[in-house]
């Protein structure tokens, strides 16, 4: 440090009259100074000596330039429609933002340059629209993630969108971060499944159970025989967690050992004769019962026969019985087996894809929810329908939708947009709510969720009916009912609009 | 014909956040009537609790709005420029409505009567002289004996050590600056609160605070030797303490430039008790940059707008200084012009840099420059994480503590021309014109 400053930190009190050298050419115009006042001088000369280095700035020396970004194959949108982007991106009416980026992707088009960091930081946030995302970035936007640590994810997702590997997939198996290695592990499944299964049983000892349980998931991709055993040592597994994905894997695998087991366990549960399906509780256990997720103190209960039943195939029934998936359903007979049996066919249904089986068992559903309803119960029903194809839920959903409104948490799986009958009925059950809203009437909860999925997910077609006015009743008689349904249906109106302009400007 | 304005240029006008929205909200033609717009003004009116007549004088964006709102621009006349912008064909050239004539007319008056008013003093008796001469020795007199005190602060500074000064409170520089205040020193007292912020906020936080306290006792020096200082600089030495001009003073005193000039970026400072905010300008012949400065108190939004990003031919006039930076627009001349492909500027970072050499050794209180550089790159060095300008020879310019992925995404690492601010430490990045369009970068929570 420079005499002066440490004269001045210390003070001319301390240490005296220092002689006041810069070593700059300021030395000489210091001489010029009267001696008598230092702590002037020395101000002075502070003064004059930092001009003397602002003057003198000197540039640094550039660090390396990147290279330059791809040119663009894809065209940006309209000035219009980056607009309309721009409040999207800053939260207003965030939840069309899915559609306008589906819109943008199916049209071609790619994001404006100067929306990149508000989009890129906005994906960061919200995981979910990652996956959209991504494929508007444009080459610009995928080059400007690369220098952003936490926009990683767009090189993550367009490497797996490729199902390719990146070149240092070895490194990132080995030192990546948990999600990095899933991706890497994941990626493998699909290209080379011997090699991701060598990888895992190489760290498999070593890694804690979280991690045991992430990667182990990977092993849905491409799964077969060959994964048996070392799914078979996963069922000796510590952490019950990772046990029990094991299980459900192993049971998805045709032949394995587990779902053989599985499967003589169940055949001693159900019989089926003369159109009655007859369940008869556990009485032994084997020697497998514990690893293969079966409490060895409550043999009985329906819990494990359920957990059994569950684990099976529906198709072995059609086999083992010769019968159909309708008339399976429509057999069980004794009051007490009804939902313990829908309910594990159901889930045995959705582990192993097995399409046939899911009608029949929603319209059980349906008929057992006229006399109870179960927030499970409304769930599994709900996982079933989205495996249906649109044209086929759409419908029954109406029915639900009809019978009782807390089906309303339906409406959010189905893909959007709606058909243009399910959008009409949708909204014609709204408005009708609409006129004819009572003061203190209940469920104002649910009609409000179906309007906001209504408000994203109407199709075009509808949107006419839709942007008419509403009626209502008179505010005066139902205070504020009316208000709360007159800002609601504004809300609704002014989502539609924008979707409207994004759909006008984005094609 | 019709206004040349972005959204974001009116969104960046808008008092807060909530102003914005609502403006948004009213930039559909459902609520507006009687809309129209000619070369001077765009007029509607806006059914809202009341119907309110929005009128806006065009080209300085001057918004009257009939509302009862106290934020200024409110949303009726954010909505009606929004609207204007977005969807121009909603807006039709027309025949003004009376009341937008009738106020058009009393606005050109006024400004009639500012212009054709006689200069201070001209017709002034010689009784009113005679008071204000004494008005000014007394201030004279009242200024000296504040900037001795000044002196005599400082040398105790420097006696006890800046060291000491790592565990004052606020209140030590506050004290002094009021001593400044009451001495009618108002550029000393200012001058003082920036000092408040030096300790303990960088490293060489002690060399940084010398170096401004030697500047500050260049001053008072200069300020002591002011007969044997140029006249221009004299003025400069006053405006420093605090003298301030009035617009007219400008006026009658100032340099004025005529030329094309781009509204290159703002940059908003807060400041005791409410914010300034720096406009800078080019010259697109003259190549003079130019500083607009307003000053807000109390929350009070600043009284004119300025439509970054655009060209506009006017007359402006710098406050007198030796070295003319800080100016005013005395006359607009003629509607917004497109903005150039280029900015006026050098190509090389060392050109800039003898520049701003050049001013200090002139003015060397100078603290801002404004930097346009042709052909530089923005870069960001993820090692040290800073960003830089970097020019084709391989020198680099720091900008300013911050995140610019802006300039990352419009430049995909090819060179473009720039805008910044210059503090003599790092660069604040204004805006960049990229293939021929220009970008403001909008501090404050907006960019």
């Amino acid at each position: 440090m420079n005499t002066l400053v440490t004269t001045a930190i210390v003070g001319t009190g301390q240490v005296g009259n220092n002689k006041l050298i810069t070593k700059t050419p300021i030395d000489t115009l210091v001489t010029q100074l009267p001696a008598e006042n230092t702590e002037h001088s020395l101000l002075l000369t502070a003064g004059a000596w930092a001009i003397y280095r602002q003057a003198g700035y000197c540039a640094e020396h550039a660090p390396a330039i990147p290279q330059l970004a791809p040119v663009e194959v894809q065209a940006s949108c309209s000035a219009k429609a980056a607009l309309l982007l721009a409040n999207l991106l800053q939260g207003e009416h965030s939840e069309i933002l899915p559609e306008a980026l589906e819109h943008l992707q199916q049209a071609h088009l790619r994001l404006p340059h100067e929306l990149l960091p508000q989009a890129l930081a906005y994906g960061t946030q919200n995981k979910a629209i990652r996956t959209t995302l991504v494929f508007v970035l444009g080459e610009r936007g995928r080059w400007l993630s690369q220098f952003n640590q936490e926009w990683k994810w767009v090189h993550q997702l367009l490497l797996q969108a490729e199902k390719s590997l990146p070149a240092n997939v070895e490194t990132m198996w080995q030192e990546g971060a948990l999600e990095q290695r899933c991706m890497v592990l994941r990626n493998m499944r699909e290209i080379d499944p011997a090699r991701a299964r060598d990888w895992l049983v190489e760290v498999w000892k070593q890694e804690k159970a979280e991690t045991r349980i992430a990667f182990i998931t990977a092993f849905e991709v491409n799964l077969s025989l060959e994964d048996e055993p070392l799914l078979e040592k996963a069922l000796d597994d510590r952490s019950t967690n990772v046990q029990s994905i094991a299980i459900s894997l192993l049971a998805r695998i045709t032949g394995s050992a587990l779902a053989q087991r599985m499967q003589i366990r169940a055949d001693a549960i159900l019989s089926y004769s003369k159109g009655k399906i007859t369940v008869t509780t556990p009485q032994t256990i084997d020697e497998h019962w514990k690893r293969d997720g079966l409490n060895k103190d409550d043999v009985t209960t329906s819990a494990t026969l359920q957990r059994i039943v569950a684990l099976v195939p529906p198709s072995h029934w059609e086999q083992r019985f010769a019968t159909t998936p309708e008339k399976l359903v429509g057999a069980i007979k004794a009051k007490e087996d009804v939902s313990i049996l829908v309910e594990s066919w159901s889930k045995a249904a959705l582990l192993h894809h097995t399409m046939s089986w899911i009608s029949p068992l929603v319209d059980m559903w349906q008929h057992l929810h006229k006399k109870s309803k179960s927030d499970t119960d409304l769930e599994l029903t709900i996982q079933m329908l989205t495996r249906l194809p649109p044209q086929e839920a759409e419908p029954i959903i109406v029915h639900l939708l009809f019978e009782h409104i807390h089906w309303n948490a339906a409406l959010t799986v189905l893909p959007r947009p709606w058909s243009h009958n399910f959008g009409e009925a949708c909204l014609q059950a709204l408005q009708d709510h609409v006129r004819t809203l009572k003061k203190n009437e209940a469920g104002y909860y649910e009609w409000k969720q179906i309007m906001d999925a209504a408000a994203i997910a109407l199709p075009e077609s509808c949107f006419e009916r839709a942007l008419q006015p509403w009626e209502m009743p008179e505010e005066e008689k139902h205070g504020w009912v009316i208000s709360y349904w007159r800002r609601n249906v504004t809300v609704f109106s002014e989502v539609l609009r924008i979707r409207k302009q994004i759909m006008e400007e984005i094609q | 014909m019709g206004i040349q304005i972005t959204a974001n240029q009116i969104i960046s006008m808008a008092p807060d956040a909530s102003s914005t929205a609502a403006g948004k909200k009213l930039a559909n033609t459902k609520y507006w009537q009687q809309i129209g717009q000619n070369a001077d003004a765009l007029w509607g009116e806006c059914q809202g609790s009341a119907l309110y007549q929005v009128r806006i004088a065009l080209p300085t964006l001057t918004i009257q709005c009939s509302c009862p709102s106290r934020k200024q621009p409110c949303k009726h006349g954010l909505g009606l420029l929004l609207l204007t912008a977005n969807t121009p064909e909603a807006v039709p050239v027309s025949e003004p409505p009376e009341w937008i004539t009738a106020w058009l007319a009393k606005r050109a008056a006024a400004s009639k009567r500012k212009e054709t008013q006689e200069p201070p003093n001209a017709t002034s008796s010689s009784t009113a002289t005679a008071i204000q001469r004494k008005t000014v020795e007394k201030r004279l007199a009242q200024v000296n004996k504040g900037i001795e005190l000044l002196d005599l602060w400082l040398n105790d500074l420097v006696r006890n050590g800046l060291g000491n000064l790592e565990t004052q409170p606020a209140t030590f520089w506050e004290k002094q600056a009021a001593q400044m205040v009451d001495a009618q020193a108002t550029g000393l007292a200012s001058y003082i609160r920036r000092l408040a912020s030096i300790p303990n906020a960088s490293p060489n936080w002690s060399e940084k605070l010398l170096a401004q306290l030697g500047k500050l006792a260049l001053l008072t020096q200069a300020f002591h030797r002011m007969e044997q200082l140029d006249a221009a600089m004299q003025e400069d030495i006053r405006q420093l303490i605090g003298w301030n001009l009035k617009e007219e003073e400008v006026l009658a005193h100032g340099e004025h430039i005529t030329d094309n000039w781009l509204l290159l970026g703002q940059a908003v400072e807060d400041i005791e008790r409410g914010r300034a905010q720096r406009t800078w300008l080019v010259g697109t012949t003259t190549r003079r940059s130019a500083l607009l400065l307003q000053f807000s108190f109390a929350g009070t939004p600043f009284s004119a707008h300025y439509q970054l990003g655009s060209c506009q031919k006017a007359e402006l006039v710098y406050w007198p200084s030796i070295q003319p930076q800080r100016a005013l627009i005395a006359t607009r001349l003629g509607e917004i012009e497109q903005f150039p492909e280029h900015l006026p500027g050098g190509e090389t970072i060392e050109a800039f840099l003898d520049d701003v050499a050049t001013i200090l050794a002139r003015f060397p209180w100078r603290d801002r420059f404004l930097c346009t550089l042709c052909q530089v790159t923005p870069i960001y060095d993820a090692t040290s994480c800073r960003w830089y300008i970097c020019d084709q020879h391989g020198h680099a310019l720091p900008l300013v503590k911050g995140e610019y992925w802006q300039l990352l995404a419009l430049s995909g690492g090819a060179p473009v021309d720039f805008a910044g601010e210059w503090d003599g430490e790092a660069l604040l990045p204004l805006g960049m014109l990229v293939n021929k369009t220009y970008h403001t970068l909008l501090y404050g929570g907006k960019g």
